[in-house]
């Protein structure tokens, strides 16, 4: 199995001199196993990633976690989608597969974006997953795809945000970009503008929502070769902003401790993060990983990881 | 005295990473300001994150006016990162069209919908907006005045022939010396908008104009615009300085050299001065 991030900062693409090394494109994972090519999210990231496939006829998976910008942006500028030749299967939640099409398919529309290649070339299939809340003790959509094997879980995010587990033969990676940290707030479609009180008290019921969604991403991640996880925020950074649904360095090392994952990848980087402040943050926290036997790297766009 | 500055130079899409360091990987998005330091906005691309920053950090209470050119979300997906939107008291107003189904208002609004952005809503930014759509007539802003500009305009066309939606718009800058032509796409496919468009950016001191391609046959009808063309406008218009902008996010630092070495070129020896805008270029006159 073969992983490489395409795009590793959340938010907003950051281009210039301070992201060259770690990157500025936004989420876009590559995982490759024989011949299956699964493409996970469509970030800024997936036009270098395209620039590199096409124009080769084949046939390409792309797993969406959710639809936020950050997540999507790239899509229409993907540069196998005009080639004809090209077949590409975008899984998406259910319930966001309408508003998809709408935003990058419809030529007719300028809603959003005039399909930049007028229609694609390529023939495009979409596929929805259920992924139903973990509280209801119903185990997220698994499905194959060639050789991969997918699994899936809800993540504490606003508007709901999808973790992907991708395994072949013995091996795994697990995609959980966008999530909090699943004890003191529980996001769901309503807006939150700023922290919560600091008095404020989880309902009883809201506690259990949170264990329960938080245990069934530990066991979809259990034993995992690779976790890649939400960094977004610094410890210094979090007590401002628990409402942004984003975790730091130390909430994604809990949870690699106990899913007991082989190595954690620190992803979705804040914009204003720089190559030096990565750099810091990345040594700091491989030693306390390394103090539970778990590898960390902080995710680097290009960068080819072979399981 | 007028003041431009480059925030973000892209089309269509950012591109980070070593390849775009001299001219810079983010979306459009240029400043202009006079000496009241009343600023402009020139759209509200990615490299919109930065000058929120540098707003944030220098301006107490911040007020400027945005010109969108074109209702696409590359020239408008940095709205939700202008860090001085999330401040009470701030003021902004907006100029662009927007869709024929939801108007400018309409189409800012649906990028922040719930699925596709943690905002949600344009009330959630607590800064003070106003929307507007360009109907021809100019609008004062400090020391400028500013007329909006519909590309697509042939002749024969009655002045007051509706703006249509998600079209591209360019804008002219002036003071009563000075005047600067902001146009990074244009449709003009059949060449009838031509006469009309060297009228428009008659005499300017600066145009911004889009070099998405190089203009090579086969590279037209994208509606964007080529460096070939701004090289062409320029001259027949008489215009001073070709500031070229909105590259093509396939074209790494080395491809625009030479597309700008290609401009310099096609001008032979006319006075015409020719810049490919970089982010940070501040040109002051």
């Amino acid at each position: 199995m073969q992983i490489i991030c395409w795009g590793v900062r959340g938010s907003v693409p950051v281009p210039g001199p301070a992201t060259c090394r770690y990157g500025g494109n936004t989420p876009c994972v590559e995982v490759c196993a024989g011949d299956t090519r699964v493409i996970v999210d469509a970030g800024t990231g997936i036009f270098p990633l395209g620039r590199r496939l096409a124009p080769n006829p084949a046939h390409y998976d792309l797993l969406l976690s959710h639809l936020h910008w950050d997540h999507i942006q790239g899509l229409p500028f993907f540069a196998p989608l005009r080639h004809a030749g090209v077949s590409l299967t975008i899984h998406v939640p259910v319930g966001c597969l309408s508003l998809l099409r709408e935003l990058v398919f419809n030529a007719n529309c300028h809603r959003y974006l005039a399909a930049p290649f007028g229609r694609p070339a390529a023939d495009i299939q979409f596929e929805t997953f259920a992924c139903p809340a973990p509280e209801n003790r119903v185990p997220g959509a698994r499905w194959s795809i060639g050789e991969i094997e997918i699994g899936t879980v809800n993540l504490n995010h606003p508007g709901h945000s999808v973790g992907f587990r991708l395994s072949t033969a013995g091996r795994s990676v697990v995609y959980y970009s966008d999530t909090a940290p699943f004890d003191e707030i529980l996001f769901g479609s309503e807006y939150l503008g700023q922290a919560p009180h600091k008095d404020t008290k989880l309902a009883g019921a809201e506690r259990e929502r949170l264990a329960a969604m938080r245990q069934a991403a530990i066991d979809l991640a259990a034993g995992a070769d690779l976790l890649i996880f939400d960094s977004h925020l610094t410890r210094q950074e979090y007590p401002q902003f628990p409402h942004y649904g984003h975790s730091t360095p130390d909430h994604a090392l809990e949870m690699a401790i106990a899913a007991q994952v082989r190595e954690l990848v620190l992803f979705h980087h804040a914009p204003a993060r720089s190559d030096t402040e990565l750099a810091k943050l990345e040594e700091q926290y491989r030693s306390m990983a390394g103090a539970h036997g778990v590898a960390l790297r902080a995710a680097r766009e290009g960068e080819r990881i072979n399981l | 005295m007028i003041q431009v500055r480059f925030w973000g130079v892209r089309g269509d899409i950012a591109v980070p990473g070593p390849e775009t360091i001299h001219y810079g990987g983010n979306t459009l998005c240029t400043t202009v300001t006079d000496v009241q330091d009343a600023l402009c906005i020139l759209d509200a691309g990615t490299g919109l994150t930065a000058l929120g920053r540098e707003r944030m950090a220098t301006v107490g209470r911040d007020q400027a006016l945005f010109l969108v050119s074109h209702s696409h979300w590359t020239h408008t997906q940095g709205i939700g990162f202008y860090a001085p939107f999330f401040v009470r008291g701030n003021t902004y107003a907006f100029y662009g069209l927007g869709t024929d189904e939801l108007g400018f208002r309409g189409f800012l609004e649906a990028q922040l919908a719930p699925a596709l952005s943690p905002l949600h809503t344009l009330n959630h930014l607590v800064a003070e907006l106003a929307f507007h759509e360009p109907t021809g007539e100019p609008l004062a802003w400090g020391s400028m005045t500013i007329h909006p500009y519909p590309t697509w305009r042939g002749p024969g066309a009655p002045a007051d022939e509706t703006w249509q939606c998600g079209r591209p718009v360019a804008y002219r800058l002036s003071q009563p010396d000075r005047s600067l032509v902001y146009l990074p796409r244009m449709e003009d496919p059949a060449g009838q908008c031509w006469e009309r468009l060297v009228a428009f950016c008659r005499n300017a001191d600066v145009l911004i104009h889009g070099a998405y391609h190089d203009g090579a046959s086969g590279q037209d009808g994208t509606g964007h615009t080529s460096a070939r063309s701004a090289v062409r406008l320029a001259q027949q218009a008489g215009v001073r300085q070709l500031v070229l902008t909105c590259y093509n996010p396939l074209h790494d630092d080395e491809a625009i050299d030479q597309m700008v070495d290609m401009c310099r070129a096609l001008a032979g020896n006319s006075p015409l001065q020719i810049t490919g805008a970089w982010e940070g270029l501040v040109l002051t006159f």
